[in-house]
């Protein structure tokens, strides 16, 4: 190859990425213009493959493109010197990759992590059809993909980059010790292998990554009501010294196992999944509190794969008292309509995309109507129009547009279609002003009774857009009022 | 069944001692570009400039120290912990990554991006609370400043509210 190469006046520009995502030193020199570090004396080119001398010097050399990246930035800020009636500060106008070789380096990123992300899926996919299938497939492409999908899995785990991964480790180390502890427990299972993954496991693999497998029944018992922590001697639990520090069973196992995992442990399961150990939280059982989470919704943490339980973490982590968790008896919550007034005549149209945010679009909805927007366009970018059900009030439906959006980067494409569609007249007639909001958005207005009035004072005919800074409100007086998860019944 | 919601302009009443430098924009339609899609924080014009309340003009998503005597976005970005978990959890739908659609290179990237973002956003919280920690239990900490206004004006355009 390298010979048609060189014959036809070729480069060829190899990009190499190791494990932890570093560019190779051709590739870097392609980009930033750092020389390659001199070939070490061992990996010189052996003298039968002159062609590949050549291409490698050519490929590194002038005029092969060297440094590209460094010219970027200096053409576009030389760019920016010579328009400055451009005004454009950042490359692409968006402040997270504001110069163009940050720009490329994230998309060359993202292409990279989509191709090595897809091969996992497509692999997992596979183990999971494997697992249900009565016998193993041995067809040679399954096996080759299972045998892939394990190693990527593997060295996703073994490299710390893919934490959530992490039980890969947690649970060849639990069956090596049930091996080891052979001689002073009942008899462990077979030590499991990472191409025969538990259903438990593999749906913890599939929420992490997304998809919606098949849940297990139950999942194994990591710590039952009936376990005895095993403290005694250091004979009884031999596999748990702190050599073992990485097989250590999650913080979440209760504090009555301080040491390792209960020889009783059911030991069906090699991962002792932290799941049971708080499988309900009902707090109003002890202060009357109203607070509950819902054992099915689970947050795992994808560094580690723990649970996230979040008043489990927070109260032993800052020992809060329980009766900040009151949420106020219930009385934020409202569970009647309250209609706003109404001004179905009014001249600026509300655009907003939403995704999974029907417990707060109400009082974001009554709340902005009341202000004096005519129109409120709803883009629900669920991929199952989550707001196809919404029930409104009678009398602002006719002020309230829904419509599906589903699909990649919503929301800048619905607020072109949203200010289209207002100029158009389908939303109206005389639609002079367009706003775009966040539902955790709420426009106050100091000064005037009506949005109309202030956009008539402060953005009158040719004058462009306005612009209004953020307050921004964060966990106070509510930091564990949980209204989200607990209340918010449809 | 009607619909149950909480209100989250009366739960919230404490904010941030200074301006936030973000800006969110209204956009006069003739004069914004219909061939390019606006940014999320600003529109691109093809007349007249953006601005803020006191005439100021500036470009971007921006505005350091604007005026907030005249109007203001209140935003509610994190609320209370399960929720700001949970919307961590969710991912943005601001760069189009957080879509669920199973088995193609959107899930997988969608599952990536939920995974960087949900680190940050635990990441964040982690920090406010360890500030947090050093304020009164439950608080926003020392420095905050009350301000209801918002709930101020969702009980006077819906009055029942106030029953």
């Amino acid at each position: 190859m390298s010979g048609n190469l060189l014959h036809n006046q070729m480069i060829l520009t190899p990009i190499a990425i190791d494990a932890h995502g570093r560019l190779g030193p051709m590739t870097r020199q392609n980009f930033y213009g750092t020389p390659p570090p001199a070939i070490p004396t061992c990996k010189q080119f052996k003298p039968n493959r002159p062609n590949a001398k050549a291409m490698y010097d050519r490929a590194t050399t002038l005029p092969a493109p060297i440094g590209i990246f460094i010219k970027a930035d200096q053409r576009w800020k030389q760019l920016q010197a010579e328009h400055p009636q451009h005004n454009q500060k950042f490359y692409g106008l968006s402040h997270y990759a504001p110069t163009p070789s940050i720009t490329t380096i994230q998309q060359l990123g993202l292409g990279i992590t989509h191709a090595f992300s897809t091969l996992i899926i497509n692999s997992f996919k596979k183990l999971v059809h494997s697992q249900t299938a009565p016998a193993f497939n041995h067809d040679f492409s399954c096996l080759v993909t299972n045998f892939l999908a394990v190693i990527l899995l593997l060295l996703f785990a073994s490299s710390g980059g893919g934490g959530s991964l992490t039980f890969l480790r947690r649970q060849s180390a639990s069956a090596a010790s049930n091996a080891t502890s052979a001689a002073a427990v009942p008899p462990p299972p077979p030590a499991p292998v990472p191409t025969s993954l538990d259903k438990s496991t593999l749906h913890k693999i599939g929420l992490f990554l997304g998809l919606q497998t098949e849940s297990p029944t139950s999942y194994p018992t990591a710590v039952p009501t009936t376990a005895k922590p095993t403290t005694a001697t250091p004979t009884d639990t031999p596999t748990m010294t702190p050599t073992n520090s990485p097989t250590e069973v999650p913080t979440k196992v209760p504090t009555a196992a301080p040491t390792g995992i209960p020889t009783d442990a059911p030991t069906s399961s090699p991962l002792p999944l932290p799941t049971t150990a708080k499988p309900t939280i009902d707090k109003d059982n002890d202060d009357g509190s109203i607070l509950r989470l819902n054992p099915n919704e689970t947050i795992i943490d994808p560094l580690n794969n723990t649970i996230i339980d979040p008043l489990d973490q927070l109260l032993s982590k800052y020992d809060i008292p329980l009766s900040v968790l009151d949420c106020d008896g219930g009385k934020d919550v409202v569970s009647s309509y309250h209609p706003p007034r109404l001004y179905p005549n009014g001249s600026a149209v509300l655009c907003v995309v939403v995704l999974n945010e029907k417990p707060y679009i109400d009082e974001w909805i009554n709340y902005h109507l009341g202000l004096g927007f005519s129109k409120i366009v709803v883009y629900d970018n669920s991929a199952s129009f989550d707001l196809r059900e919404w029930r409104r009030q009678e009398q602002i439906t006719p002020m309230v547009e829904v419509i599906h959006f589903p699909g990649l980067a919503p929301q800048e494409r619905s607020y072109l279609t949203c200010a289209q569609s207002a100029l158009n007249g389908d939303f109206g007639e005389n639609k002079k002003w367009a706003a775009f909001f966040d539902v955790d958005e709420f426009l106050v207005l100091k000064k005037h009774e009506h949005v109309d009035e202030l956009l008539e004072e402060h953005l009158p005919k040719g004058s462009g857009a306005l612009s209004i800074n953020w307050v921004r409100f964060s966990f106070n007086g509510k930091l564990l009022c949980d209204c989200h998860q607990t209340i918010c019944l449809p | 069944m009607a619909n149950s919601y909480v209100i989250v302009t009366k739960r919230f009443v404490y904010h941030d001692p200074n301006v936030n430098e973000h800006v969110k924009s209204i956009v006069r339609l003739e004069d914004m570009q219909m061939n390019s899609k606006p940014h999320a924080h600003y529109p691109y014009l093809k007349n007249g400039n953006q601005h803020d309340t006191n005439g100021t003009v500036f470009s971007g998503p921006f505005n350091k120290n604007g005026p907030l005597d005249v109007a203001a976005f209140h935003h509610y970005k994190t609320k209370s912990y399960g929720e700001f978990v949970k919307k961590g959890q969710r991912g943005r739908t601001a760069d189009g990554m957080s879509k669920m659609v199973n088995g193609t290179v959107a899930a997988t990237a969608a599952a990536v991006d939920r995974m960087n973002y949900f680190n940050v956003a635990i990441k964040l919280f982690e920090d406010a609370l360890e500030k947090n920690s050093s304020g009164e239990l439950g608080l926003a900490g020392p420095v905050v400043i009350f301000d209801d206004s918002a709930w101020s004006l969702l009980k006077k355009v819906s009055p029942s509210l106030m029953n």
